[in-house]
């Protein structure tokens, strides 16, 4: 309780509880906002983030759905084999599909249902994202494209039914839509479809609310995503899977490391020796990171030593750029977490150890069955402390993984940032930013009960 | 005399005698992995960083030409030095300005809470957990004039658009600005500071008629000074080495105006290839870090006397 609550004067307390709250939710607002507004951009279709003044409000996804009547299509192609009268028609149904998605800016998926003499014949679902796999930066997308390419955009997303209604059995009825209403966003794609007179047969279309698409830029980030001057060539879940397993690693080889020398040091060392120990871990604290990066730099291109110390002669050694161990090893050093091993262990009672002595157990034995499943609390508060700086770092990653395979998802999401800086794919690169935010959060919820209790262990309030 | 003081198998002095070693030899097991880690990753970077810097570094034959110490000559002539050395103060300053107070205040609020006190504390913790990389990105784009959220905001207030991280002059503050939202791990230190204040203190303060400004100016403030010194020095520290952000956000900005001492030894060790002349930059940097870090701790015994 504070200065405010603690008032007893009843009208002071509550207008200073009042300004407190209002304040506080005040605040939230504005500290959650760029939250939320990353996530509009991530759900936001093209249109969306063209807009100017950006748009403040999540945009519900639309899809066109076309119903394509492709009986005089079929009609004047009958000379053509089973076969090849299949690709052609695939042809068609991947341009009714592709070219609204490229020309209106406002849809996030286009589904065509075709037919021939009423029955369904093929449906093709395509969306927006799948154009960039396909199509990168958007250039060169005549309507010869998707119609030579047809069978790329089948491969994944259609239903077909070509044998049965080309023989003659009814599968089921197309639908047939009504007209666009004026100046709606169907009436938009309708005249793009007409413009060019591309697309063979006859067909009608609507437009229609479809929310599931709206996670379609999640979606994007499982192919390979817009980057500079290309498309990249690993994707979003890599660099998750490679930030996981350098986070993991790390912890993994600090709670080993930092747990045994901080039992060493708390009940092995005498109390002077510790002191001296200790300070030789925790000094390390305050080297700036750059300081020893440009050593560590060239250590882990020839690991441990490229020459013999401060000779030139050469040594023999392991190239650790671009692997785990060079993200994960530098790490492993850590004097704060010795710290709150140091500090925890302090605190046990010494009974406990005293007991297991008597009996004769060894230290390791002491340790593994005493020690360590006390230290929960610290283990679990490592590993938060431990996986955010991890999973944010930036630098180290920046230096050691160069070849986008190893990219953590830190870098992967720079680089797609970066290439945003027109607007144009700000939405893959905000639902990259979304995804990263997931994992913290887990790891924060899982683990937090430990955190303010370690805290206080540290005596980093005194 | 011709014995040895011997002890007798079995006595507790032989199993203190024998324990004594036995544990000296197990403290070096428990403790060596960490020495080893320690000196491979930490000490012995150092040392070569400063060895680095005393030559005209070459990767490729190391260790090149030795130079003395005109890398450090260099870097207190070079007028780019001292560009770079004063955006790292003046980012200092303001985030001092913009966003130093902001925890404490925030602390401050969810302590006097007493209902959906919980639910204030989780909200105002959900930053932290966006990581850094993806908070720069965000206010890059919040930051961007021709369709960033900023400007917009700016329009409808009527005010003219900025350029922001594009703007020399303004870089800077718009680096810093984010943190005056706050938010994040640093509210909970201060949070179980203030915990830690006595009610009876507030209630004295109370009884000899204080006002409830009059109550944190007296009691509030001063119990968290220790805090407050302590996050001051890590917030200077903390400005020297600054990095990730800045090189997302501006890459050292227009014209220089964001060029911090991180991305200058950056871009001499990585893009120029003057190993021995970053690392002469970095011995500085540690330096001054290590200046700022025995002042902190002569202001905490300080405190405690």
């Amino acid at each position: 309780m504070g200065a405010i609550s603690s008032t007893t004067k009843s009208t002071e307390n509550r207008i200073g509880l009042t300004i407190v709250y209002v304040v506080a939710t005040i605040w939230l607002i504005a500290l959650l906002f760029p939250l939320y507004y990353t996530i509009v951009l991530a759900t936001a279709d093209r249109a969306a983030t063209l807009e100017v003044p950006p748009r403040l409000t999540p945009s519900l996804a639309k899809a066109a759905v076309i119903s394509l009547d492709l009986t005089p299509f079929v009609k004047d192609h009958l000379d053509l084999s089973r076969s090849d009268l299949e690709k052609a028609i695939k042809g068609e149904i991947a341009v009714a599909a592709v070219r609204p998605l490229y020309l209106v800016q406002d849809l996030m998926a286009a589904r065509v249902i075709a037919s021939v003499n009423g029955q369904v014949i093929a449906e093709a679902y395509v969306p927006e994202w799948y154009l960039t796999k396909y199509y990168g930066k958007w250039k060169n997308m005549g309507p010869d494209r998707p119609r030579a390419e047809g069978e790329e955009f089948f491969k994944v997303f259609n239903v077909s039914y070509f044998s049965q209604v080309l023989d003659g059995i009814a599968t089921r009825s197309a639908p047939a839509y009504a007209q666009p209403q004026a100046d709606s966003l169907g009436q938009r794609v309708q005249q793009e479809l007409v413009t060019d007179n591309v697309i063979q047969g006859d067909w009608t279309l609507q437009v229609e609310n479809s929310p599931l698409d709206t996670f379609n830029n999640f979606l994007s980030t499982l192919g390979p995503v817009e980057m500079w001057s290309d498309l990249s060539r690993a994707s979003v879940p890599r660099w998750f899977i490679n930030s996981l397993i350098y986070a993991f690693g790390v912890i993994a080889f600090q709670l080993v490391i930092s747990s045994l020398a901080g039992y060493a040091l708390s009940r092995l060392w005498s109390r002077r020796v510790s002191y001296w120990i200790q300070l030789f871990f925790l000094a390390t604290m305050m080297l700036p990171p750059f300081m020893i990066f440009l050593p560590l730099f060239l250590m882990m291109r020839n690991f441990p030593f490229p020459t013999v110390p401060f000779t030139n002669i050469p040594l023999p050694g392991v190239n650790l750029m671009n692997t785990f161990f060079g993200l994960i090893l530098p790490h492993t050093a850590w004097g704060f977490a010795i710290l709150l091993f140091r500090g925890f262990f302090d605190q046990l009672p010494d009974e406990l150890f005293q007991a297991a002595r008597i009996d004769g157990a060894t230290e390791m034995r002491t340790f593994f069955t005493i020690a360590v499943p006390l230290s929960k609390p610290i283990f679990a508060t490592l590993t938060i402390f431990t996986f955010m700086a991890i999973w944010a770092e930036f630098a180290w990653p920046y230096l050691v993984a160069n070849r986008q395979e190893m990219w953590t998802l830190s870098i992967g999401l720079f680089q797609a940032a970066g290439a945003a800086g027109s607007g144009g794919d700000a939405r893959t690169s905000s639902a990259m930013a979304v995804i990263s935010a997931i994992p913290p959060l887990f790891i924060f919820v899982f683990f937090q009960r430990y955190l303010v209790g370690s805290i206080a262990l540290t005596g980093i309030k005194g | 005399m011709a014995t040895a003081v011997s002890k007798p198998p079995g006595s507790p002095q032989a199993r203190k005698a024998g324990l004594g070693r036995r544990r000296t030899v197990m403290a070096l097991v428990f403790t060596l992995p960490a020495i080893v880690a320690f000196v491979l990753f930490k000490y012995y970077p150092m040392v070569q960083a400063v060895y680095m810097s005393f030559f005209d570094y070459k990767v490729t034959s190391p260790p090149g030409i030795f130079v003395g110490l005109d890398n450090y000559t260099h870097a207190f002539r070079d007028p780019l030095n001292s560009l770079v050395w004063s955006n790292n103060i003046i980012l200092f300053a303001w985030g001092l300005i913009l966003g130093f107070w902001v925890p404490v205040v925030q602390a401050m609020l969810l302590n006097e809470m007493r209902r959906a006190k919980t639910f204030y504390r989780v909200a105002y913790l959900l930053p932290s957990i966006v990581p850094a990389v993806a908070a720069a990105v965000i206010w890059k784009w919040i930051y961007n004039p021709d369709w960033g959220l900023a400007n917009s905001i700016l329009e409808r207030l009527g005010l003219p658009p900025q350029g922001w991280l594009n703007d020399p002059n303004m870089s800077k503050f718009s680096l810093a600005l984010p943190a005056i939202l706050g938010g994040g791990l640093g509210i909970f230190i201060y949070l179980s500071a203030l915990q830690g204040i006595p009610q009876h203190l507030y209630e004295a303060a109370e009884i000899d008629g204080a006002s409830i400004l009059q109550k944190i100016w007296h009691v509030t403030v001063p119990s968290i000074r220790p805090i407050i010194a302590i996050q001051l020095i890590l917030l200077l520290s903390g400005a020297f080495q600054i990095f990730d952000q800045v090189y997302i956000m501006t890459q050292g900005g227009p014209a220089d105006s964001t060029r911090v001492i991180a991305l200058n030894i950056y871009y001499y060790a990585f893009e120029r290839i003057q190993m021995g002349y970053a690392a002469a930059m970095s011995v500085l940097l540690f330096i001054v870090t290590f200046v700022i870090v025995a002042i902190q701790l002569r202001v905490s015994q300080g405190e405690a006397q």
